[in-house]
């Protein structure tokens, strides 16, 4: 492979939609939509104000027209989730086809490695990362 | 080398000889940088720091580009002279940043370093880019509507461009 950062692979159920990558992205080309709902492993406490809750991540898309491959997203994801992938980016006849979802994204996971070299969780694989697992 | 020039800032860092100077000084340093044996400037950079305030730089190195000297000067957008005179590649640097911040250089021949029509000065801080009109910021949505999170705020954007 001559471009080891072909494309950008997604462990989606590491994904605690934090938001982070989203926001220090530099030209905005990544977009997350999520909702909260209670934990039903988290501890209970009598004295809670309201449940605690965790995120469920909805769609995760990376605009591929805009990414410029700078690689502030996977270094910054602080839960494992974000890999360079060795996948070929392909082209497509329109805007829409490079955009890519939580599927295209973790199709790209088989050849995805970490920064250190080793490779990524793939989806039947558990959260590897700070996420608790469950 | 002793400059006999005034300078406010004379440090080594990063293989370099920084030297800081008032804007009135700029001219006579580089011309005696020059005849120093300082006869190539490798480049010359503006950067906008907000309201009229600028840092240009220039790199200039002997001909044995071993010991490189950055000069650096805080200034407005009307007080640099040009370097033209003594450096003819300064013109180039000078007419680009007069071009994308608006900074005037006195003496700087007439001329654009860019060809294409470039409506106001796209590298100033205040300058609203399109992309960033066009299209609402994705950091702003907040998954946990009720968790009551500092608002955050798109860097890089001022308040009046928000749609």
């Amino acid at each position: 492979m001559t471009n080891p950062h072909a494309t950008i692979a997604l462990h989606p159920s590491s994904c605690t939609s934090c938001m982070l990558c989203v926001r220090e992205c530099p030209d905005w080309c990544i977009s997350i939509e999520a909702h909260a709902e209670p934990d039903p492993d988290a501890p209970q406490y009598s004295n809670a104000r309201r449940p605690a809750m965790k995120n469920v991540l909805d769609s995760f898309q990376i605009d591929f027209s805009h990414c410029l491959w700078c690689g502030i997203c996977i270094e910054l994801c602080p839960f494992d989730a974000l890999f360079w992938s060795e996948k070929d980016m392909v082209s497509g006849k329109s805007r829409s086809e490079v955009v890519y979802g939580i599927d295209e994204l973790a199709a790209s996971l088989p050849s995805a490695k970490r920064l250190d070299g080793t490779p990524a969780p793939q989806l039947d694989e558990p959260p590897s990362g700070r996420r608790k697992k469950s | 080398m002793t400059l006999t020039t005034q300078l406010t800032g004379d440090r080594q860092q990063d293989g370099a000889r920084w030297i800081d100077v008032a804007p009135e000084n700029w001219h006579s340093l580089h011309a005696e940088l020059q005849r120093e044996g300082y006869v190539r400037l490798e480049w010359l950079a503006s950067v906008h720091e907000g309201d009229d305030n600028f840092q240009i730089v220039t790199r200039v190195t002997d001909v044995d580009v071993q010991s490189p000297v950055m000069v650096s000067m805080h200034c407005d957008s009307s007080e640099p002279v040009t370097l033209s005179d003594l450096f003819p590649i300064a013109q180039f640097h000078e007419q680009e940043a007069r071009q994308l911040l608006g900074v005037q250089f006195a003496g700087l021949a007439d001329g654009v370093a860019f060809d294409a029509p470039i409506a106001g000065h796209p590298l100033r801080r205040d300058f609203a880019l399109q992309a960033r009109l066009d299209k609402p910021w994705p950091g702003a949505v907040e998954p946990d509507a009720q968790a009551r999170r500092r608002l955050t705020l798109p860097p890089g954007v001022l308040a009046e461009w928000q749609l």
